[in-house]
């Protein structure tokens, strides 16, 4: 059982030193969040479609950054409500109709911010 | 092997960045945008072997920057990998067309990423091998060869044509109904042995751009992607509903070919065939291979184009 133990540590010696290398990047995306709920929660609040339109734009790119990063930092979730809402904020179509999206986005992105 | 990579984004690059050193990547420079990765490919004294491109960027866009750099690099040294999220997919072609020879998807998933990783080493050693040949037979006569028949090598300085890898790609990056719904044609130089004997490397991959001009001229539809396959052989993948037939795209591509008859030190005009085009079925099993080899076999069934004066061939 040593000797497998040792082997199976030996094995693990990457997968950690991978993870040690990330958590320096996992402890900047999780410093970025505050921002990007901020901006998402400012969404939220205006009513006019026009106002929303006018943030869509720069919102899909935040939401794009996030999904391609969160699953490799291990926050899969979140990867996949960000990469719902890039698409429905590039489609531009339901601008009115994001509300929820938006809101369980934050709340993902809480989520991570308290995990 | 020695990489740059590119993106806007510093988590990602980060991320990335920790991905590739630990795929043991440690040749490795990173830049936030286009212009910083002109300026960071402009002053190497070792160009890189490999530059993955953020389609998604501010000001430069990933496409813009590929097409740059593959026209400072037109014999392909450079690898153009392109990093492309979901969103992205639309601009693949276009990525393909610019130069990109493959791309990987974000999130990066670790199996495919290795995958992709190991192809891109693979084709950069087997380049290494190549360039270390070549030094040795650097005393050789001019007449002897230092690439192969069968090399799928892309002739230099033609628009429009990409390389066999690349094209293999690109394919497979379509997915089956588009790819069901593309014509392939497969294009041979019948006496391109002859010419390839009578030639030295560089005249002859000089003799095949004029072929890979002629037939991308020619063929000049949507979506035209042209490769050479080696062996003297080329395929042509076009989603044009319309296609003129193979007898009369031979006659156009030869009657094209004559004009360049003077240009040759050797009396080695190259003579064409093209095969019927194929169209496959999103239910078909066939693999891409199996397509392109279809193609080039309908080309290499033929007759012979007696029309042409054997004289003037090799």
């Amino acid at each position: 059982m040593d000797g497998f133990s040792n082997n199976a540590s030996q094995r693990d010696e990457p997968a950690k030193a991978f993870a040690a290398m990330l958590a320096p990047v996992r402890s900047a995306f999780l410093a970025s969040l505050p921002d990007h709920i901020a901006a998402f929660e400012e969404f939220c609040e205006l009513e006019r479609d026009e106002d929303r339109l006018e943030l869509a734009g720069g919102l899909a790119r935040r939401a794009h950054r996030i999904f391609g990063v969160a699953e490799t930092l291990s926050f899969p979730k979140l990867g996949r409500s960000a990469l719902d809402l890039e698409i429905k904020l590039g489609a531009r179509t339901e601008i009115g109709a994001l509300d929820g999206l938006v809101t369980n986005f934050v709340s993902e992105m809480r989520q991570a911010l308290h995990a | 092997m020695k990489v740059l990579a590119v993106d806007d984004d510093p988590i990602f690059r980060a991320a990335f960045e920790a991905v590739l050193r630990h795929h043991d990547i440690a040749d490795l420079d990173m830049a936030a945008s286009g212009q910083e990765a002109l300026r960071l490919v402009s002053t190497q004294t070792v160009p890189f072997d490999c530059i993955f491109v953020d389609i998604q960027m501010p000001e430069m866009n990933g496409i813009e920057l590929a097409g740059i750099l593959r026209a400072m690099d037109p014999e392909g040294r450079t690898q153009i990998v392109m990093v492309t999220g979901l969103s992205d997919r639309q601009y693949i072609d276009q990525a393909f067309m610019a130069g990109a020879v493959d791309y990987i998807t974000k999130p990066l998933d670790a199996l495919e990423f290795k995958a992709r990783l190991s192809s891109i080493q693979r084709v950069h050693e087997s380049r290494l091998r190549a360039n270390a040949v070549q030094e040795q037979l650097a005393a050789a006569t001019n007449l002897q060869h230092q690439i192969d028949y069968e090399d799928a090598l892309t002739p230099p300085d033609v628009k429009g044509l990409i390389s066999y890898m690349a094209l293999r790609n690109y394919l497979k990056a379509i997915g089956r109904p588009r790819y069901a719904l593309s014509q392939r044609i497969g294009i041979c130089v019948e006496n391109a042995a002859n010419i390839f004997v009578r030639t030295n490397d560089e005249d002859f991959l000089d003799i095949m751009a004029d072929v890979g001009e002629v037939i991308v001229e020619t063929l000049k539809s949507q979506n035209l992607m042209v490769a050479y396959a080696g062996s003297g052989e080329f395929i042509a993948v076009s989603s044009a509903i319309y296609l003129a037939s193979p007898e009369q795209l031979e006659s156009q591509i030869n009657t094209a070919l004559e004009a360049y008859q003077e240009a040759y030190l050797i009396d080695a005009v190259p003579i064409v065939r093209v095969g019927k085009a194929m169209r496959g079925s999103i239910f078909a099993r066939r693999s891409i291979d199996e397509g392109i080899d279809e193609a080039l076999l309908s080309a290499r069934a033929r007759p012979t184009m007696h029309g042409y004066s054997r004289a003037r061939s090799a």
